[in-house]
């Protein structure tokens, strides 16, 4: 299943790919040659959860028929607008060019709009980056209606600078997975018979997530999982034995006090983190009471990476 | 706890050329923020002294000095005492790439004169900083070049460069060197570091300091081969600790295990974090954690003792 990065030159697709798929630090982006031709890279850590990344050189334009096998392997085409310097009206023109010739080939792309560098200084609040967000989304829907073309699709602020991209990244990754499904189902179920307060799958190497029970995200909680995870893979560089960086005993446990600014009903938490597959993890917040019950949890961490395998051998 | 009378405060002079990275380093090291942040710093006009409290009762006054034309020319005038007076050390910052390096070293040679009147004996650091501006094949010529230029101008003073960027762990190397020359006792928290690795079989003990997160102390019993890992721990744990006090919360203690090793890293003295690192397989990690609540007392006397407060 492949995911296509298009855009205008100097969008930021490249960067964008670099920076979640190849750990390179945000501001070395800086220094990336425009792109010629395309760049594939496949993220296969784990053998069940596996897609492509296609980065296109700025301004590819798609032609239903010269494209067609491109677009029939294709589950999500990104379209990178830059919000530093974007022209909406010239973007929208394009991306529904784009759109009309996929959906000739493939009814089943999804389309997803990054309004990208919304970390510049022409967004120095949240009222600023909505504004741009819905100039844009107002603009292809008007596109869209004029040409009879009826899609869905979906708008996410992104930045590399900070954990934006990932957050964006995992929904459009977790929509190409059916099994996403049963994984929310499973860690729902965490949450009703453990009281565990927010659980993550993530896949360890990329940080994406690829499923979350059905509570709403909370930046800061996904932020502060993917953190430890770099803490987690640093650690076991170091002191793991040849390089064993990850296995079935990793895991993480990490308490944390209530700050000095939290709300007088907050308690204490603990942050815990399971190998369930490989390449895979569970982090949970878990409240300090709930975490008394250790072996509960436990036990139905290892219910879930029981039907994991069961979903992963049906495929 | 000591008393205001008896606290022994050092007088550290943070200084370079604007834009050269000072405002970043200070704020990455004794306040919270992340290396991305920083780029929206602005330069800092005139002098932003701080004083940063280290290791409970030992506090450094940063004196980050705006590097424009027209404030260095009041430095060496008119606030000359105010400032070179009663320096213990002496942190310059030198850009590795520079516009103008024969001016950055003028400036660098007005203040060891400076010094040379008001503050014998200070101990000098120069941060040859932005290495990664750098290309990586390059950087050990290029630090070589600019150190023995510097090391040229400075005469009679000693002088330790460091090679930095806020971008990875260089940064934390340099001044974990440079606190531990600040800690005039820390032999016996090392001899201590030892008795407690062994008591535990542990592979290695490490000391954090509590805000900074810069080393303090270590023992490693089996002989690790990266010598940069506890930069690297400083480095990722004080990223992992910025997250949490967004989210409102703030670490006590974590475990981190393989199969191979366990590692924890825990709330120790009221000043320090401490981190073991077992790979014995018959320890039990209860015990760990027991011995490490047990030797608490002990060690806060040791920490304040290692200041040499007296
Ligand atoms: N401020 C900011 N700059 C970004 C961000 N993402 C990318 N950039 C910058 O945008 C510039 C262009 O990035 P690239 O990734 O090369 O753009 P591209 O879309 O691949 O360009 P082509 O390959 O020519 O199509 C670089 O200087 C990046 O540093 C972001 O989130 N914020
Ligand atoms: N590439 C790079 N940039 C840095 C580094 N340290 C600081 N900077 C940047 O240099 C600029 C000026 O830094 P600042 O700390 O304000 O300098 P000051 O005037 O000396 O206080 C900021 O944009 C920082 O992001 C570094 O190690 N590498
Ligand atoms: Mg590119």
């Amino acid at each position: 299943m492949d995911i296509l990065l298009v855009g205008p030159s100097k969008s930021g697709k490249t960067s964008i790919q670099r920076v979640v798929f190849k750990k390179l630090s945000p501001h070395e982006s800086f220094f990336l040659p425009p792109t010629m031709s395309v760049e594939t890279l496949t993220v296969e850590n784990n053998p069940n959860v596996q897609f492509t990344i296609k980065d296109f050189p700025g301004n590819k334009e798609f032609d239903a028929e010269a494209d067609r096998a491109i677009l029939e392997q294709t589950g999500a085409i990104i379209y990178v607008f830059d919000a530093q310097i974007g022209d909406i009206e010239e973007s929208c023109g394009k991306l529904k060019d784009i759109i009309a010739e996929a959906s000739k080939v493939n009814e089943k792309i999804y389309y997803e709009v990054f309004v990208h560098k919304v970390d510049s200084d022409l967004y120095q609040n949240d009222d600023q980056k909505m504004e741009v967000y819905n100039d844009f989304q107002r603009e292809i829907r008007n596109e869209l209606k004029e040409a009879d073309i009826n899609v869905n699709i979906t708008f996410y602020l992104t930045s590399i600078y900070d954990h934006t991209i990932f957050d964006a990244l995992s929904k459009i990754v977790q929509k190409l997975f059916p099994f996403v499904e049963h994984l929310i189902e499973m860690l729902n179920s965490l949450h009703t018979s453990c009281g565990v307060e927010k659980a993550f799958i993530f896949d360890i190497i990329s940080k994406i997530f690829i499923a979350t029970d059905s509570s709403p995200v909370d930046i800061t909680h996904y932020e502060i999982c993917s953190e430890l995870i770099d803490v987690l893979i640093d650690m076991s560089c170091i002191y793991g034995k040849d390089n064993l960086k990850f296995d079935e005993e990793s895991s993480t446990t990490i308490k944390l006090k209530k700050g000095d600014n939290a709300d007088d009903e907050a308690g204490n938490t603990y942050l815990y983190l399971k190998e369930v597959d490989e390449y895979l993890v569970l982090v949970c917040l878990i409240g300090e009471e709930e975490f008394q019950k250790k072996h509960l949890i436990n036990y139905n961490i290892n219910l879930l990476k029981q039907s994991l395998k069961e979903i992963f051998a049906k495929k | 706890m000591a008393t205001q009378d008896s606290e022994k405060v050092q007088k550290v002079l943070l200084m370079g050329r604007a834009g050269s990275g000072k405002t970043s380093m200070r704020s990455i090291i004794f306040a919270n923020y992340l290396a991305r942040d920083t780029y929206r710093f602005t330069f800092t006009v005139d002098i932003n002294r701080s004083r940063v409290r280290f290791l409970g009762n030992l506090v450094l006054s940063l004196w980050d000095c705006g590097g424009q034309g027209l404030f260095m020319e009041q430095y060496f005038q008119s606030q000359k005492d105010q400032i070179f007076k009663n320096v213990e050390v002496l942190i310059y910052v030198f850009e590795v790439v520079s516009k103008e390096p024969d001016k950055d070293l003028e400036y660098y040679k007005n203040c060891l004169a400076a010094l040379e009147d008001l503050s014998q004996g200070a101990k000098i650091f120069c941060m040859i900083h932005k290495m990664d501006l750098i290309a990586d094949s390059m950087r050990d010529k290029v630090f070589e070049q600019k150190q023995q230029e510097i090391i040229d101008v400075s005469k009679d003073f000693d002088v330790t460069c460091f090679r930095t960027s806020i971008w990875d762990e260089t940064l934390y190397k340099a001044w974990s060197d440079i606190v531990n020359i600040l800690l005039p006792n820390v032999q016996d928290l090392k001899s201590s570091l030892k008795d407690f690795c062994d008591a535990n079989s542990a592979d290695d003990v490490v000391l954090f300091e509590k805000y900074t997160f810069l080393v303090i102390a270590n023992h490693d019993n089996i002989g690790h081969k990266d010598d940069h890992r506890f930069e690297k721990i400083s480095n990722i744990i004080k990223q992992f600790k910025l997250s949490c006090i967004k989210t409102n919360f703030q670490f006590e203690s974590m475990t981190f295990k393989n199969s191979y090793f366990t590692a924890f890293v825990e709330e120790f003295t009221s000043s320090t974090y401490i981190m073991v690192i077992s790979s014995d397989p018959d320890v039990e990690t209860e015990a760990i954690s027991f011995n490490i609540k047990a030797s608490r007392d002990y060690f806060e006397n040791l920490v304040t003792d290692s200041l040499g407060s007296s």
